[in-house]
């Protein structure tokens, strides 16, 4: 049966609308002004929010397996392992350091991962804040930061646990692939090494700003505003 | 080609950010953070710049200038833009973190600009991010100082200062408006920014000068309410100049006596990129060409440095790798405003006058001074700040660095009489 002229015109608007109808209904969407939201995982909303979500908390422990202190330090580490022969049955040589240097970043990166999963667990806050107190205190108050953190009712102190998880799991997991020094007693050793290396990073962390500023200011030119301005009568 | 294929090592082992236009070409909004006195979403424009300085895409500028164009129609003097160019290590991407911190300065300054204001004015601020190429690499970020450097002064060129000369026109189409615009630099973003602002405004003043009407009156081209330099990057070679013509000039931006600053130039005392980082690499730069030496006016001591030229001004920088070593702000004696904070007595040293009422910025209460016998005495203002407002070089995005710049551009608003103008000689 023929097709009228009205109906060969009502189906091809028909067409016409079914093309242009998704197109209007996109152009609607784009000239929406757009919500900018950024990542969760941006690093000013990790230092800012004031609670962190599992995901940042994986970002900040997946940023912390590849620093240059993580690849230095195991750098530096395995070339002083290097020097004393700690483990002698690895030899010398470019393959023993870079068996040294494999064990060390492991030990860092389970040390990582040890306190990434105890914090996540007991809901402890990975991030490190500058201490309250004051003067000679706040070496002390820096060093409690490994043990213990403010709760977040502000009401007190609340044990952590993270740092001693993260250094024990630095220590034993050596008894996997350390071929002499794989002991138990070694790896109790390692452990407080790694402990000690925790605290000495938050006296580093707290006390940074310090002694930067006092070097800021051997950098810095030394005559005053008033000195400058009693030389000079131009406005 | 060896080079390229070394290039290319390189950029696959340090993870090089690629050239590219982060942001859409619309205008976007940034959500209300959760509990916060935010009511309303705030509009936030992008306008992205590539390694060379050219704009990614008009339509990025067009779409800002035009919902800025519409928000300055409804709300007239009470509507407020904050323009912010990042700095080293930044970009455009949501992810760098000064897209963020922007984000949440913006939420800051919310409250305070929709105070007292009519319910018709409904989107009263809106934000202005411009992006460049400061971030670089992804490892080794440290050592990208000289190329990101370079692509700052890039990044200040024609392109950006179009841009801003219809951001001002648009957000203050004439002198005695109202309404404001603050733009901030930030470290290198700052020589961005200077690199833009000084001889746009060296050749409008230029240009009232030579007229021959000008009879040493007020001069009428646009400005921004406030140009800050925050904790800016850049070697005091470029802004010496501006002193220099500011000075010689008698460039005075007051409104009944009262000095108001065309630019503010402030570093953190905590900077440390600024008081260490910038002299070492600038010391590098330096290799690559001469400074000079000033004359002193003792002919024996200009004999034996071989000086040339006119004398040290001030006297007190004999060098002029004095000036290419360190940013402004790190060079006390180009210092005009100084901070004096609780629980200090809140008073300025003898001679010296506040410019305005102390202010509450976190948990300190401040003051900032004038120091009258300055060398400095231009409305370029620069100071040191504390480490209470802004802790360290990148960590600026704090309620109390808002409480400070909105202390000095409340100073201007609430400024009673005619509105401060430019004058020169």
């Amino acid at each position: 049966m023929p097709i009228s002229f009205e109906g060969r015109l009502a189906r091809a608007g028909t067409a016409v609308l079914a093309l242009i109808f998704p197109a209007l209904i996109h152009a609607q969407t784009v000239s929406q002004p757009a919500v900018i939201n950024t990542p969760p995982c941006n690093d000013y909303n990790i230092k800012n929010d004031p609670v962190l979500t599992a995901k940042q908390r994986t970002c900040i422990w997946a940023g912390n397996l590849l620093t240059s202190g993580s690849v230095f330090g195991a750098a530096v580490s395995s070339a002083y392992g290097q020097l004393t022969d700690d483990e002698p049955s690895w030899g010398q040589g470019a393959a023993g350091f870079a068996k040294r240097y494999g064990a060390r970043y492991a030990q860092g990166v389970s040390k990582a991962t040890g306190q990434y999963l105890t914090a996540l667990a007991f809901r402890e806050d990975p991030r490190r804040k500058p201490s309250n107190c004051i003067a000679w205190k706040r070496a002390v108050c820096a060093a409690r930061s490994v043990f213990a953190q403010p709760k977040e009712s502000g009401d007190g102190y609340r044990p952590v646990f993270s740092y001693l998880a993260g250094a024990a799991a630095s220590g034993f997991v050596g008894i996997g692939f350390y071929p002499d020094s794989g002991t138990v007693n070694l790896s109790v050793r390692r452990t407080g090494t790694s402990l000690a290396s925790s605290l000495l990073s938050v006296e580093i962390a707290e006390f940074q700003p310090d002694l930067l500023r006092f070097l800021g200011k051997r950098f810095s030119p030394k005559s005053t505003a008033k000195q400058a301005g009693a030389g000079s009568s131009k406005e | 080609m060896r080079n390229r294929i070394a290039a290319l090592a390189i950029c696959a082992l340090t993870g090089c950010y690629p050239v590219k236009q982060y942001q859409s070409n619309m205008v976007g909004l940034v959500p209300p953070a959760p509990n916060s006195k935010v009511t309303g979403p705030i509009p936030l424009g992008f306008v992205e710049f590539d390694d060379n300085g050219q704009i990614f895409s008009r339509a990025q500028l067009e779409n800002t200038v035009e919902e800025m164009k519409k928000l300055h129609e409804a709300c007239r003097d009470g509507f407020t833009a904050v323009l912010f160019i990042h700095g080293w290590k930044n970009n455009a991407d949501p992810n760098s973190n000064n897209v963020a911190g922007f984000e949440a300065f913006l939420r800051q300054v919310y409250p305070e600009v929709k105070k007292g204001l009519k319910d018709d004015c409904a989107k009263p601020l809106m934000g202005i991010y411009i992006g460049w190429r400061g971030a670089r690499v992804r490892i080794g970020k440290n050592f990208s100082y000289w190329n990101g450097s370079n692509a700052a002064v890039r990044a200040g060129g024609l392109g950006l200062e179009e841009a801003l000369y219809r951001i001002m026109r648009t957000a203050r189409p004439t002198p005695s408006e109202e309404s404001n615009l603050i733009l901030i630099g930030h470290s290198f973003g700052g020589r961005v920014l200077e690199k833009v602002m000084t001889p746009y405004l060296e050749n409008e003043i230029l240009n009232e000068l030579r007229h021959s009407n000008y009879n040493g009156g007020a001069m009428s081209f646009p400005l921004p309410t406030l140009t800050v330099l925050l904790n800016e990057a850049a070697p005091a070679t470029d802004s010496k100049q501006f002193l220099d013509f500011l000075k010689n000039h008698h460039v005075t931006y007051t409104a009944d006596d009262k000095r108001f600053p065309l630019f503010l130039s402030i570093t953190s005392d905590g900077d440390w990129a600024n008081h260490i980082l910038l002299p070492v690499g600038q010391g590098a730069a330096r290799m690559q060409m001469k400074t000079r030496t000033y004359c002193t006016g003792n002919a024996e001591a200009d004999r034996k440095s071989k000086c040339s030229g006119d004398p040290a001004d001030p006297a007190v920088i004999t060098s002029q790798s004095t000036y290419f070593t360190h940013s402004t702000a790190t060079i006390p004696a180009l210092y005009s405003h100084y901070f004096v904070s609780s629980p200090a007595a809140l008073h300025c040293q003898e001679n010296d006058n506040p410019i305005g009422p102390s202010f509450t910025a976190g948990k300190e209460t401040y003051l900032v001074c004038e120091t009258s016998a300055a060398w400095n005495r231009t409305p370029y203002w620069v100071s040191s700040m504390p480490i209470t407002i802004v802790p360290d070089h990148s960590d600026i995005f704090h309620p109390a660095l808002y409480e400070t710049l909105m202390s000095f551009v409340r100073e201007r608003l609430h400024h009673e009489g005619s509105p401060p103008v430019v004058k020169a000689q």
